[in-house]
């Protein structure tokens, strides 16, 4: 049999966090610093203070929000074989970006991401198997200031036929990306049919809603773009100490963004997104821990509470490079990750938190998740699995190896794809290498190789016009 | 009397009432403002300091160490202004024109309150003219940029800038997730620290050496 779920939280318990969140948006209620939003709060019955831009929302209109959020949908993709239906059946892997930097792997230093790093990263999360569908990998740094995002994603789509789920944090950043992406698939309607794009939604921790996130998302649900409402509260820094309490503030904060979203375009696809997670109090930077992964299992439990598709953290490492710390714990994450059940685990690819954006680890991650995909199908046990005959036949002293039954079946063993498995001599003689110097060779030859489904003309003259206004729009030459 | 030692201690354990309490009486039974400063407030957070360096206290125990210590120094205040005693520098940050994120902002105000500056918080989102302003306006010695996005870091830039148009005398400090070192010398900023603790250290050595640049 498959291997049973993970749960982290009882039943009853998971109705404790849903109460004391509920407890938490009508009492202490949360800060939204959008007109726009608070006159759709305001209407819908909440309690809103305009001048303090604080919202109080009752019981009935979460519920309500919570009711008419869609239970399933789908991540469409430039290709439709990269569709992804998100309905709780199976994990999908989100190659992650946002990154400001980029680790050259030509001289393996960091530095600022550039559009050139993005795009030769998207093609080796294109080419990548476990690669459902990616963040803009790293950040376009060397257009200005106010494009970035909008580049991000025209960078992203052009060269990966993979879902691509991006950022805006201005109204304006929301409609030159939907504009965008409708000139890829063909126009507006075709995109709420396909949405080829969707955009993370984070809340600031703890308790607030920042103006340009909420009006980009109230744009992006009225064009049917899916989004994922990504609260990132930090445990004894922008949230409760104790994991039960960052929990309850998270959730809160999800239930919030969804009823914003719900409020003002009823049935607008929404992504449970968990990015709460633990600091080093020592530095107070963000860390990768056995808590954040406890608190991914039980938010995750909390999506499913809810019905909701989900997503979160699963590869996450704050180590600076490639080794065995980045390795560790990146593996040490899945297998319990995948256990709890969410439809799309983040991380692969990233370093130092999301700091860094570094192709090697996302080969080494794609094989990482091959490892822990196989192990969560767990043994199957059925008359010819249990071989009795096989046994029988071979009995002692034989070898299985060249048994039909051997010969049909040993392909499905998981192989590893860039780790070695050789013998000592094989490994020195073939120049010692590490993993990190395997997977940036592999990078390499990805680059030389693939080529990803290029955008039509026709789009790419639209996307240059589009690009040329929004530049006219948002730059403002000094 | 009261011990001034146990004032010091008071911030280490970070009880609040306590030293509030026994600064009070420090000041009504006339002790010297300077001596309650340096020998019951400097003194309990440079001991809680030299217990983050040595590894025995966190984030945690420094930040609320500074929340007590401010509490204390509220009471001296208007003494030490008559006393004409200098803070360990005059500070006024922001958020980088267009990031409202400030929980970092936060920490670092907190930890330098703690540190013995005086510090003022002029918020999120803030124009460079902003700065320079107030910056005048209190007599700053640093200013503290932060921005967590590299899409608002470039506005750091600006602050520096505007600054060195002002010609006015004061260093800029700058921090948030996507700065590094190199940034911070591109843009000409005098200061950079990747995380809290560093700040306090680094807007110290800034002004230590403000003489000889």
């Amino acid at each position: 049999m498959a291997i049973s779920k993970i749960t982290i939280l009882s039943d009853s318990e998971l109705e404790t966090i849903h109460n004391a969140s509920l407890e938490v948006l009508e009492e202490t209620g949360t800060i939204v610093e959008s007109r726009d939003a608070l006159d759709i709060l305001k209407k819908a019955g909440a309690e809103v203070d305009y001048e303090e831009q604080r919202v109080k929302l009752p019981h009935d209109l979460v519920a309500e929000a919570i009711k008419r959020a869609p239970k399933r949908f789908t991540y469409c993709a430039r290709d439709p074989k990269n569709d992804l239906v998100l309905d709780k059946t199976r994990p999908y892997f989100c190659a992650v970006g946002g990154d400001p930097f980029h680790i050259d792997w030509e001289t393996n230093q960091r530095r600022y991401c550039t559009t050139e790093d993005m795009a030769r990263s998207t093609v080796i999360a294109d080419y990548l198997d476990h690669v459902d569908m990616m963040w803009p990998l790293g950040g376009c740094l060397d257009v200005p200031e106010p494009l970035t995002h909008i580049y991000n994603m025209v960078t992203s789509l052009k060269h990966t036929t993979k879902h691509v789920e991006g950022d805006a944090v201005s109204a304006a950043e929301a409609r030159y990306q939907i504009e965008i992406a409708a000139a890829i698939v063909g126009g507006r309607e075709e995109l709420r049919a396909r949405p080829i794009f969707s955009m993370v939604n984070c809340t600031l921790s703890p308790l607030r809603y920042e103006r340009g996130m909420i009006e980009a998302s109230l744009e992006l649900a009225k064009a049917g773009i899916p989004m994922a409402v990504m609260p990132m509260a930090m445990a004894g820094m922008s949230a409760p100490v104790t994991l039960a309490g960052t929990l309850v503030e998270h959730n809160a904060e999800f239930l919030g963004g969804l009823a914003i979203i719900q409020l003002a375009s009823p049935g607008a696809p929404v992504v449970y997104s968990v990015g709460s997670g633990t600091v080093d109090f020592r530095t107070g930077l963000e860390m990768q821990s056995a808590e954040m992964m406890l608190m991914n299992a039980g938010l995750t439990q909390m999506a499913h509470f809810y019905d909701l598709p989900s997503e979160s953290r699963g590869m996450r490492s704050t180590s600076k490079l490639v080794d065995a710390q980045s390795g560790y714990e990146k593996a040490i994450a899945l297998i319990p990750r995948l256990l709890s059940g969410p439809d799309i685990v983040l991380g692969l690819g990233g370093l130092e938190g999301v700091r860094i954006n570094s192709a090697a680890a996302l080969v080494i991650d794609n094989e990482i998740i091959d490892y822990a995909l196989r192990y969560v199908q767990g043994i199957e046990v059925s008359e010819k699995t249990l071989a009795i005959d096989v046994i029988h036949r071979v009995g002692p002293r034989g070898n299985y190896l060249g048994e039909r039954h051997t010969v049909e079946r040993y392909r499905e063993r998981w192989k590893c794809r860039i780790a070695d498995f050789s013998a000592f001599e094989t490994w020195e003689a073939g120049g010692s290498k590490p993993l990190d110097v395997v997977a940036n060779e592999k990078v390499r030859e990805i680059l030389a190789t693939h080529r990803p489904e290029p955008l039509s003309e026709a789009a790419e003259k639209e996307i240059s016009y589009i690009l040329k206004k929004s530049k006219e729009e948002l730059v403002t030459e000094n | 009397m009261v011990d001034l030692a146990k004032i010091a201690d008071g911030i280490i354990k970070a009880d609040v009432d306590a030293v509030k309490e026994m600064v009070q009486q420090a000041i009504a039974e006339g002790q010297d403002v300077q001596k309650i400063l340096n020998n019951g407030l400097i003194a309990g957070m440079s001991a809680v300091g030299d217990k983050f360096e040595s590894g025995e206290f966190f984030l945690p125990e420094m930040i609320i160490a500074s929340k007590t210590m401010k509490e204390g120094l509220e009471l001296l205040r208007p003494l030490l202004l008559q006393a004409k005693v200098k803070s360990a520098g005059v500070v006024v940050m922001g958020t980088a024109k267009g990031d409202i994120h400030d929980i970092g902002k936060g920490i670092v105000g907190t930890m330098l309150e703690g540190g013995g500056f005086m510090v003022t918080d002029i918020g999120v989102d803030i124009d460079p003219e902003k700065f320079v302003e107030t910056a005048k306006e209190k007599n700053a010695d640093i200013i503290g940029v932060s921005a967590l996005l590299t899409t608002t870091m470039v506005g750091m830039k600006d602050v520096i800038d505007s600054v060195r148009e002002a010609g006015i005398k004061v260093k800029v400090m700058i921090g948030g997730a996507s700065i590094t070192d190199e940034y911070a010398d591109e843009i000409g900023a005098d200061g950079y620290a990747p995380d809290a603790p560093a700040a306090v250290r680094e807007a110290a050595k800034m002004l230590d050496t403000k003489s000889s640049k």
